[in-house]
């Protein structure tokens, strides 16, 4: 039999054929989903950056470089892009390290040409994606070119068929055909030639890292350029920026926390006579970082956007009043159905109903349920208990303020507490039913065991429910949270004109900038920090939250 | 590289053909058989809508050249720009679309506007200049803009206009122990609007953090937002400053209320509650309505804005338009035959009768019999009519510039923080001042 | 065995007690508590059907309920915007039913559901397949992939979908004619949420729970996965599929900002903007007939989860079932 032929016995009857085929009919299986998402959820978010780096109003303008987020976040802007080059680099040492793993159960010498191989595609997929973020602006510009034309389908082909031929996609066009050609060529080399258990596993991770590794580079050389282009010139004004002593001094103050945070972690394990120590240089640590992080932090904002940093507070304080509650008053309904009583299926069914209803139809309702005037459902109630009318979805104050509290502990503006009693209204039912699941999981045998100990209802469900419950809170406060930060619709649709930007999450406020004032370079920049900000927050709920999770 | 050569050589023909494009001409064009698509904001069975439904089944069947008017509706004046938006992005535009001076602007900024004074003007197509005569210019030429980049361009063509005017209840007035008149002046509105918001069976003023409502105030104050001579936005002026001071004094003193359902201002209006309310006078025949539908018998009067010491009634002009967008030159022949036809004297008389908006003619007149919006007495509609040619009344329009869709969108939120007590009036309209000309810069 | 051990994950068991006792108070609070939930959770529903009936004068005053009946707000709701239209045409002579045409804002979202869900099935099925059951390169990476998409919002997605949408769908255009187009008609408003990554996670949670007794048997059988996946997987997964199809349902009954930009016609229009539309008129709109519209809008999606709920509530349970 010929070596590394594909012939159908060969390929059922060994253990390497399996392999292949069942990775065949994975990526076969993963295929229309993979595009998908690379279309419709990746392509975005390089686009954005994209975008972001351009001045740019509904059509291409010139490249400005980090300009846009200097805008948004002043001096913290280059330090993020420091952050995330780093992050970049980090991510490729990563895989690095798995390829070296891989690489270390395998040959070098039969292994070389793998690795070349993954690291030739590598760079053909940058040539790719250098090629596409060429031609696009090409494209995006055709609209312009058929003004005053009868513009038919026909046309509209024909420039799209020129734009790849256009100058500068042309050439890029050309070097992305080489690059797969010779991505191809190599691939089938090895496939045939050199193949071995370890081959798949090294082309991809080599190819990843080298894609990784240049993008984290490529990064790391614009926000060093771009923030050596902002000293030159504040430095010409006669001003001074500094950039570099901030990066040092945030970092180090989130170095710190982060420390802090370990250390404490550390002390908890610790013997009784050494927790005390850990207890002090974590507290040492906590309150050395903080004050870095305080002292500079407000300075390398300073030259942001007022609006935005408002955006990301509103955010957070619309996460942090609507998850707690949502889910405590969730769980608390979950709780009570779950005792045994009669009509569970229908007080399941209707709680869920708010769920269900679109945010146009019941975002009406709520609208005349917290309205200003006095015959309003909410000012009637409050009249009934004695307290004056308010003015609910139209009142910029914030509770606290309204109760004479100072404005930094005053929190968010009564219309944006309107806001997070309807989304939690909104979604206590999807809450407490998962809920609900989740107590129907947790063995019966359990409870009887701690009632025969002696223990009662409160101690159950502190050292019972709980503990087994945390899988569910985790997820739920997971998907509760990303959702927030994404919320869109019920805050658009709810806000009032008196209450301006006091109720405008960083969503809303990016797109009005996008819509309104059709700053789609800047509303890029901007959508990206968001991103960036949501993905860490994960990441690090995971990391936290998700080492207390008891998986029983 | 002979290819490259000739698609840059391509490219630049079509730049080329862009660039052009201003000077297209129409003369010798056969417009037969093209389809013009409407975007327009008239919301199903509506008054609007119907007549304007009728007014395209009229000019489809008897136009001469086949032009077929395809009229979509897009939601209100906000959502289609939105769907402009996509359309400038993608290229296939509609071919007639709704929004005001300042959004044509906008459009008319990315190219995609047609410049309507060429096809007015145009021998074959135009207007003759002895039936231009019978147009009122003065409500046209809000569309025309005379500063860079469009150096007289006229980018939208007003079928119609309103105007945002003053409802008084002379019972309630009257009831509260003033003269039995709409008031005189601004004092005497924010005193009435007091003894009404202290009383126990009425509410003050309604009031709307709106630009557009704002701006109304700041023309009654004697001045403006923009400065045309200048070419700036000029917020730190003294009557954006009194108007904003107004504002939060009669917000402070429970002189005024403010609502948050649009339209809910003329809607308690009509139910007896407030003494004043400001709104466009298209809104007369609803407020009619709905006063009728709530039993409502007190006697009410629409008027002029009342103006501060020494400035007189003033109103503001609205102008709801439509901009020509480009296609091929027939296409856009065969649009402005349309508009064309909607600013003939039969289409105009039907239009205004039949929703109480206003001409864009001298010649006709709206008799009784013309009349046939059901829920507004046509004496109501003479009243409002009244107003706009009283030569004693000065007019304010908004400025038609692309930034002033922008800047719509910040003044709210200065409103919304200063009568709230956030900032002071002069801080808060200086960084007003300075966003709004930074846009004014950037989008202008 | 396998499908007895699989409903029972979604079924909640109370742990047992003896019988009530006759007078138990602690009962009673907790009847107190989920009532006042049922008030609260449906309190703003039935207010909005009683203002459906109300003349606008009530409406303005807030009363708690009409004094009369106003049937016809419904009907001038309808008449007003395309909520739906059906058309039936029958033979003059003999009365026989010659053709039946639906269309409307309800019969646009409810083609755009069918479509949404069916594709999503399509694509993510095996999708979750592969991540729940097979081994291949790369599948945990691909896998943080996949979620992290969830984490980007979508604003960031606004334009760059929408250049995608042009684009591709003039090439389609040019492909299959103007059937084919992605604007404004159906490709638009589903292909994007066809790879729905909340679904594959879903379903791979269900999929992972299946024994591996019944792949090894399958297996010997002689099936490779596309058999096992279609004849002993999808008759399990009954629960996440009527979860994916009710969510499915939920999703572009809600949709309002993407369908807003890429419809420019009735044809295709879904119910939210069309709602919207109504609601946001550049004429004074009537309260009370907004609410009648918000009515006819929440009837057929509450008519679905009626007919679906136990399913559905037990597939949604499975959402939050450890990995």
């Amino acid at each position: 039999m010929f070596r590394g032929g594909l012939d159908a016995e060969y390929m059922l009857n060994t253990r390497r054929g399996r392999i292949l085929i069942e990775n065949l009919t994975a990526y076969a299986f993963l295929g229309p989903a993979g595009c998908l998402i690379a279309l419709f959820g990746l392509f975005p978010v390089a686009f954005a950056f994209f975008v972001s780096l351009h001045r740019w109003r509904r059509f291409p303008d010139e490249y400005i470089g980090l300009a846009n987020y200097e805008k948004a976040l002043g001096n913290l802007g280059y330090i993020l892009f420091f952050w995330l080059s780093l992050l970049g680099f980090a991510a490729t040492a990563m895989m690095a390290r798995r390829l070296l793993k891989t690489l270390r159960r395998a040959r070098w010498s039969a292994e070389w040409p793998a690795l070349a191989a993954g690291a030739v595609s590598g760079f053909a997929l940058l040539l790719t994606i250098d090629w596409f973020f060429k031609l696009i602006p090409v494209i995006m510009l055709i609209p312009r070119l058929v003004r005053g034309q009868d513009t038919s389908l026909a046309l509209f082909m024909e420039k799209f068929g020129e734009s790849f031929a256009s100058s500068g996609v042309h050439e890029a066009g050309n070097a992305m055909l080489v690059g797969l050609l010779a991505a191809v060529v190599s691939l089938s080399i090895v496939l045939r030639r050199f193949r071995s258990d370890a081959s798949g596993e090294l082309i991809v991770f080599s190819a990843i890292t080298t894609a990784l590794s240049a993008g984290s580079a490529y990064l790391l050389q614009l926000t060093l350029q771009e923030t050596e282009l902002a000293i030159a010139q504040a430095r010409e004004a006669g001003e001074r920026l500094p950039v570099w002593s901030q990066l040092v001094f945030i970092s180090a103050g989130i170095g710190m926390i982060a420390a802090a945070y370990v250390l404490f972690q550390r002390g908890i394990k610790a013997l009784e006579n050494r927790r005390f120590i850990f207890m002090i240089f974590s507290g040492l640590s906590l309150a050395v970082g903080g004050y870095l992080v305080m002292a500079e932090a407000p300075a390398a904002l300073a030259a942001g956007d007022d609006d935005l940093l408002q955006g990301f507070w509103v955010t957070v304080m619309y996460a942090g009043g609507t998850v707690p509650v949502q889910l405590t008053i969730g769980l608390l309904l979950a709780y009570l159905l779950f005792q045994p009583i009669r009509f569970r299926a229908f007080f399941r069914m209707v709680y869920f109903i708010p769920y269900i209803t679109p945010f146009v139809a019941t975002s009406i309702v709520f609208r005349v349920i917290f309205d200003a005037g006095k015959t309003a459902p909410a000012n009637r109630m409050l009249t009934l208990v004695g307290i004056e009318p308010q003015r609910w979805i139209l009142e910029r104050s914030s509770l606290g303020s309204l109760l004479g509290l100072p404005d930094f502990l005053a929190g968010p503006a009564l219309a944006l507490v309107v806001i997070m009693i309807y989304s939690t209204w909104t979604y206590i039912g999807y809450d407490a039913v998962i809920f609900l699941a989740g107590l129907g999981n947790i063995p019966g045998e359990l409870y009887e065991a701690a009632r025969i100990d002696g223990a009662g209802g409160w101690r159950i469900f502190r050292h019972i429910t709980l503990p087994l419950l945390s899988p569910t809170i985790f997820f739920l406060s997971l998907v509760a949270i990303i959702g927030t930060f994404q919320a869109f619709t019920q805050i658009w649709i709810l806000r009032t004109g008196a209450v301006g930007s006091k109720v405008n999450t960083a969503s809303v406020y990016i797109f009005d900038e996008l819509q309104n004032s059709n700053r789609y370079g800047y509303a890029s920049s901007m959508a990206f920090v968001l991103f960036a900000l949501i993905l860490l927050m994960t990441l690090f709920q995971n990391r936290i939250m998700g080492r207390r999770v008891f998986y029983g | 590289m002979k290819k490259i050569l000739l698609v840059a050589v391509l490219l630049l023909l079509s730049l080329g053909l862009a660039q052009a494009q201003g000077d297209t001409d129409y003369e010798g064009l056969d417009p037969s058989g093209q389809t013009v698509v409407y975007w327009h904001q008239y919301s199903d069975d509506s008054t609007q809508s119907n007549t304007m439904t009728a007014l395209i089944e009229d000019f489809n069947s008897s136009n001469e050249y086949g032009i077929m008017v395809e009229a979509h509706h897009q939601g209100h004046y906000g959502t289609i720009e939105d769907l402009m938006n996509t359309a400038i992005l993608s290229g296939e535009l509609p071919n007639l679309v709704a929004g005001y001076a300042n959004a044509a602007a906008g459009w008319a900024n990315e190219g995609v506007v047609v410049d309507i004074n060429l096809l007015m003007n145009s021998p074959a197509w135009g207007i003759p200049a002895e039936e231009q005569a019978s147009l009122n210019f003065n409500l046209l030429d809000v569309n025309q803009l005379d500063f860079a980049p469009f150096y007289g361009m006229r980018v939208a063509w007003a079928n119609q206009n309103s105007l945002n005017i003053f409802y008084t209840n002379l019972d309630i007035v009257e009831a509260l122990g003033y003269e039995r008149r709409a008031p005189a002046t601004l004092a005497e509105f924010e005193e009435i609007s007091c003894a009404a918001g202290t009383s126990a069976d009425y509410e003050g003023y309604p009031l709307d953090t709106g630009t557009s409502h704002f701006e109304s105030f700041v023309a009654a104050h004697g001045g403006a937002i923009f400065d045309g001579e200048a070419g700036e936005y000029i917020f730190e002026s003294d009557a954006v400053v009194a108007t904003l001071e107004m504002f939060t004094r009669m917000l402070e003193n429970g002189c005024a209320y403010l609502y948050a359902e649009r339209y809910q201002n003329t809607g308690d209006f009509s139910l007896g509650i407030t003494p004043f309310a400001a709104g466009s006078s298209a809104g007369i025949p609803f407020v009619t309505f709905d006063a009728a539908e709530a039993e409502m018998t007190d006697e009410w009067v629409a008027t002029a804005f009342p103006g501060a010491e020494g400035v007189g009634r003033t109103i503001q002009l609205y102008v709801p338009s439509q901009a020509i967008l480009t296609g091929s030159p027939e296409a856009e022949v065969a649009t402005w035959l349309f508009v064309k036809y909607l600013a003939g004297s039969d289409a105009q008389l039907a239009w205004s009768g039949a929703t109480g908006y206003f001409s864009i003619r001298n010649d006709i007149e709206v008799t009784e019999a013309d009349f046939t919006e059901p829920r507004m007495p046509y004496a109501r509609f003479v009243e409002a009519h009244g107003i706009l040619q009283d030569d004693m009344v000065s007019v304010y329009s908004s400025p038609g510039l692309p930034s002033y869709s922008a800047v719509r969108g910040l003044v709210p939120n200065t409103i919304a923080e200063v009568i709230n007590g956030d900032v002071g009036v002069a801080a808060a309209l200086a960084e007003l001042n300075a966003e709004a000309n930074e846009l004014h810069e950037e989008l202008d | 065995m396998a499908s007895a051990e699989i409903s029972r994950l979604g079924v909640q068991k109370a742990p047992a007690e003896g019988p009530p006792k006759p007078l138990d108070w602690r009962r009673f609070g907790i009847y107190v508590v989920l009532f006042a939930g049922v008030l609260i959770a449906v309190g703003p529903f039935l207010w909005m059907i009683s203002a459906s009936f109300m003349t606008l004068s009530e409406v303005n005053l807030t009363r708690l309920l009409p004094e009369k009946l106003l049937w016809e707000n419904y009907a001038t709701a309808l008449r007003r915007a395309n909520f739906l239209d059906i058309e039936l045409v029958s033979d003059p002579v003999t009365g026989v039913l010659q053709s039946f045409g639906v269309s409307g804002y309800i019969w646009n979202s409810v083609r755009i559901t069918l479509i949404t869900v069916v594709g999503s099935l399509l694509v993510c099925i095996p999708a979750a397949y592969a991540f729940a059951r097979m081994r291949f390169v790369g599948r945990n990476f691909l896998f943080a992939l996949f979620l992290s998409t969830m984490m980007i919002p979508g604003i960031v997605m606004l334009i760059p979908h929408l250049l995608t949408v042009i684009w591709l769908g003039r090439l389609s255009e040019s492909l299959f004619g103007a059937a084919g187009a992605w604007f404004n008609n159906w490709p638009a408003l589903t292909i994007p949420f066809f790879a729905s990554v909340f679904n594959i996670f879903l379903l791979r949670q269900f999929f992972l729970q299946i024994p591996d007794d019944l792949w090894e048997a399958a297996r010997i059988d002689g099936a490779g996965h596309p058999r096992f996946l279609v004849s002993v997987v999808l008759p399990l997964s009954k629960a996440p599929i009527m979860t994916i199809v009710t969510l499915g349902f939920i999703g572009s009954w809600n949709a309002l900002m993407w369908p807003l930009l890429v419809t420019i016609s009735d044809d295709w229009r879904p119910i939210a903007v069309g709602l919207s539309n109504f609601v946001t008129a550049d004429t004074p709109g009537d309260l009370n007939l907004q609410m009648a519209a918000s009515v006819i809008t929440v009837i057929p999606i509450l008519a679905l989860y009626f007919v679906a709920q136990k399913q559905f509530t037990e597939g949604i349970a499975q959402t939050g079932i450890k990995s």
